[in-house]
């Protein structure tokens, strides 16, 4: 399973490499990162329906993550890729804008990444019944 | 005043003391005054001493009446001399008395009486003019008559014809009278010491003369003094003239000019008083007076000087006497009726003087007064008197008004003062009233500042409301770091643990060089998160106004940043690029740093709404090209240096966005405090005056905008070091 991680913030690349290391090792999981929506869009672009899950921040300078979830949602339509926002907002107000907007899941900052794999594995056996 | 009206009227009167028969002039009586010896004469022009004998026939010779000088005079033209003749018979009565001849005449003669020459008066052949003598009927004794008849004849030469000038009507030039001796003597005696009081008169008038113009100078509003003045001065010219006309030594030069300018004293005399007492009585001289003076003084003395005989000059004096004796009685009668009693008599007397002088014109025979020096005496006295007496009723009425005047200044004092009392107790009043308001207006300015402080602590407030959400996110990411790595620290720990156990020493160190690089992480994302708060701690706390070294491209950095995610917390559509360009040769700069980040927030928050109100309109507004438009925030920072003086070192803050930009209209008020162009509640106006206060007034520094209207704006800090 591919996915996307948009983050302004550039430790996040190794905190996620750490905290899925597991699965990276095994291979499961294959990260890729980028730092801003417009890098975001850029890599989506070039790398039509390769990633299925996206995970990005909402508070970035230039592009946010409203901005690329609505470009997302506008763009890749066959298969629609799977986009949580993770923000440290976690307040009602952002989280029915993201699910209004077409979100598919809404995490907050700190990040429990304990619920986070849990929602991954789920995802992952809804992608792929079989395996 | 009687005795001159009285004298007038008895001269009025006929006198019959002789009478002319056929043989000659029939004498009767002689009275003291004389008899007047004036009809019976016969004259010859030419010369020749035969004609002097008492039995030449002169028969065929012109009967002349000396008084009637215009019948023979003119005769005189050719040869300048002639002879005239006559018989007098007296009366047996007289025949005893010692009779004396009184001769007047403006020439020279030879007397011959009874064929003898007996008196000789001037020189006959010699220049005419100059060796005239005029006797002025000084008494000549005859000598005893044995027979009842005198022949008389007179050898005479005339004044020159230029000379011709008489200025009483009625006097010829040859007049000749009988007086018993003694008698004539007297008054020729008293006429003599009454010839000379002029002199003294003449001293006196000049006295007063100056007296009076150096009055007039000294209040040359009174007019009355000059005329006066002038009128003394011009008496005592006359009165010289006067004089010299009757001294008997002098008579030889007493030429026609003398008897002119006599004359026009005497005129200028009588239109001075005339002209005082119509000032007195009147208040001001008439106009027809003032044409008739002119004609006075000019014309007619023009008509008397040059044509002396003609019938002109006769008619002219009448017309001028006239005028003098009309004028006078009019002012007479005012003077009497309003009061001025000293004038009208002197009018009167004035009047009737010139009445008496009008009557020779009619009546040759009759012998004029020569009363003029005494109504010039007159005159003086009474004028002397009126303004003396004037001058009493001024000072007097002067006196009066000087008490009324002390009475006022007094008065005057006691409102002054009275005033001064009122004003010191108004001034007393405003003083405690202003010192009233003082102390109010400087509690209103205590209450002023007080409330301004607590707008700048609500402002503070406010801006440090709008960080709190930015805040949290700001702390929020450095504690997911925390958290996350120290958790995931645990899960490594515990595989490092199985690895050592394991033997697998490898992986051991591998993941144990992971765990120091996360624990490297937790700690600056602690110390990330530290600084955060410490920063909204200095912020919310009051300015310690302590200038200290800071990193000022870290400082904007940070508050930049505070900033973004304050209004990202609050409006979550908001979407900005904002770049950056450091430079690092600003470096450490002494500041404050609360208030510099604060003036940075204020204008970073601008900057920021400026661009999201834009997009928000571009939204609304689909027809414009909002796909272009990208909001972005451009800050940098710049070391300028000066020319090799630290002084002028400068360190530059550039805050650009391509938002509304704002209005020229308003660019200048934008500083000011409480203007804002936020909709009502969503600004307190503050934060651009208290940035520009900080900026300038704190830390000495610039600010500068520019912009355009729609396009972008941006400001200039300029900050010195």
């Amino acid at each position: 399973m591919k996915i996307l991680v948009v983050d302004d913030e550039k430790d996040i690349q190794i905190l996620f490499e750490q905290r899925f290391r597991k699965e990276i090792r095994n291979g499961e999981m294959h990260f890729v990162f980028t730092y801003s929506g417009e890098e975001a869009l850029e890599y989506l672009n070039q790398h039509v329906s390769e990633a299925v899950l996206i995970l990005s921040d909402i508070n970035m300078p230039g592009m946010n993550g409203f901005e690329l979830l609505k470009q997302i949602k506008a763009k890749f339509e066959n298969p629609p890729p799977i986009v949580m926002m993770i923000t440290a907002y976690g307040d009602s107000e952002n989280y029915k804008l993201a699910m209004n907007m077409g979100a598919d899941d809404f995490l907050t900052k700190p990040l429990d990444f304990n619920l986070l794999k849990e929602k991954l594995k789920t995802l992952n056996y809804d992608k792929n019944p079989g395996s | 005043m009687k005795c001159i009206v009285f004298a007038w009227l008895l001269l009025f009167s006929m006198n019959a003391y002789s009478q002319l028969g056929s043989n000659g002039l029939q004498v009767k009586t002689v009275p003291d005054s004389g008899v007047l010896v004036s009809q019976g004469w016969k004259f010859h022009e030419g010369d020749d001493t035969a004609w002097a004998n008492p039995y030449l026939d002169d028969g065929k010779w012109q009967s002349v009446d000396l008084i009637h000088y215009s019948t023979y005079l003119p005769l005189f033209a050719k040869k300048g001399i002639g002879w005239f003749r006559t018989r007098i018979i007296l009366d047996s009565p007289l025949l005893n008395a010692q009779l004396a001849i009184l001769i007047s005449q403006a020439g020279a003669s030879q007397i011959y009486y009874n064929g003898h020459l007996f008196e000789i008066l001037g020189k006959l052949s010699a220049k005419p003019g100059t060796d005239d003598l005029n006797p002025h009927d000084k008494p000549i004794l005859l000598p005893a008559n044995l027979s009842d008849t005198v022949s008389l004849a007179i050898r005479f030469r005339s004044r020159p014809p230029w000379l011709n000038y008489y200025p009483k009507s009625g006097m010829a030039p040859l007049t000749v009278k009988i007086a018993p001796w003694l008698s004539s003597l007297n008054h020729h005696i008293n006429e003599l010491v009454r010839q000379r009081t002029p002199i003294g008169f003449s001293f006196m008038t000049i006295g007063l003369g100056l007296l009076f113009i150096f009055l007039y100078s000294f209040f040359p509003k009174e007019k009355i003094n000059l005329i006066f003045g002038i009128f003394c001065l011009v008496l005592c010219l006359d009165s010289f003239i006067q004089f010299q006309l009757a001294e008997g030594n002098l008579d030889i030069h007493a030429t026609g000019q003398h008897v002119f300018f006599s004359m026009l004293t005497g005129k200028s005399c009588g239109i001075l008083i005339l002209s005082i007492i119509l000032i007195e009585i009147f208040g001001k001289i008439p106009v027809y007076d003032r044409v008739f003076i002119v004609y006075v003084l000019i014309f007619d003395s023009l008509i008397q000087l040059f044509l002396p005989t003609s019938g002109i000059a006769k008619w002219s004096g009448l017309l001028t006497r006239s005028f003098f004796i009309v004028e006078f009685l009019r002012c007479g009668i005012y003077g009497f009726i309003s009061g001025h009693y000293i004038l009208g008599i002197v009018s009167l007397s004035s009047s009737i003087l010139n009445a008496n002088a009008l009557i020779p014109i009619f009546n040759p025979h009759y012998q004029s007064l020569s009363y003029d020096f005494f109504n010039w005496l007159l005159c003086l006295i009474m004028f002397s008197i009126y303004l003396a007496n004037k001058y009493a009723r001024n000072s007097k009425h002067l006196a009066v008004q000087l008490a009324e005047i002390n009475k006022l200044a007094q008065a005057n004092q006691e409102i002054e003062r009275e005033k001064q009392q009122i004003l010191s107790a108004q001034n007393e009043e405003l003083e405690k009233q202003v010192q009233e308001r003082t102390t109010a207006l400087f509690h209103s300015l205590q209450e002023l500042k007080d409330t301004q402080a607590q707008l700048i602590q609500s402002e503070k407030m406010a801006s440090l409301g709008e960080l709190t959400a930015g805040i949290a996110h700001e702390i929020q990411n450095p504690l997911n770091f925390v958290n996350n790595f120290s958790e995931v620290n645990a899960e490594l720990i515990d595989e490092m643990n199985k690895d050592i156990e394991s033997g697998n020493l490898k992986d051991a160190k591998k993941v144990s060089e992971d765990i120091r690089q996360n624990l490297e992480k937790i700690n600056h994302h602690g110390r990330r998160a530290d600084s955060i708060v410490k920063s909204m701690l200095l912020h919310s706390r009051a300015s310690t106004g302590q200038k200290e070294p800071t990193d000022l491209n870290a400082l904007v950095d940070e508050y930049l940043r505070l900033a973004y995610h304050g209004l990202r917390a609050k409006d979550k559509t908001f979407n900005a690029t904002f770049r950056t360009e450091f430079d690092e040769a600003v470096g450490s700069i002494s500041l404050i740093p609360q208030d510099i980040g604060r003036a940075l927030l204020n204008l970073f928050n601008n900057a920021f709404y400026s661009i999201s109100e834009k997009k928000k309109i571009l939204n609304e507004h689909p027809g414009h090209n909002q796909k272009g438009y990208e909001p972005t925030l451009f800050v940098s920072t710049r070391r300028i240096s000066g020319n090799n003086n630290a002084q002028e070192n400068q360190a530059e803050i550039r805050v650009k966005d391509n938002g509304l930009g704002i209005p020229q209209k308003i660019i200048d008020k934008i500083f000011q405090p409480f203007f804002t162009s936020k909709p009502t509640g969503q600004g307190t106006g503050l934060g651009l005056s208290l940035t520009y206060d900080i900026i300038t007034k704190v830390h000495g520094g610039q600010l500068s905008i520019l912009s355009q209207e729609g396009e972008f704006a941006e400001f200039i800090i300029l900050l010195p070091g």
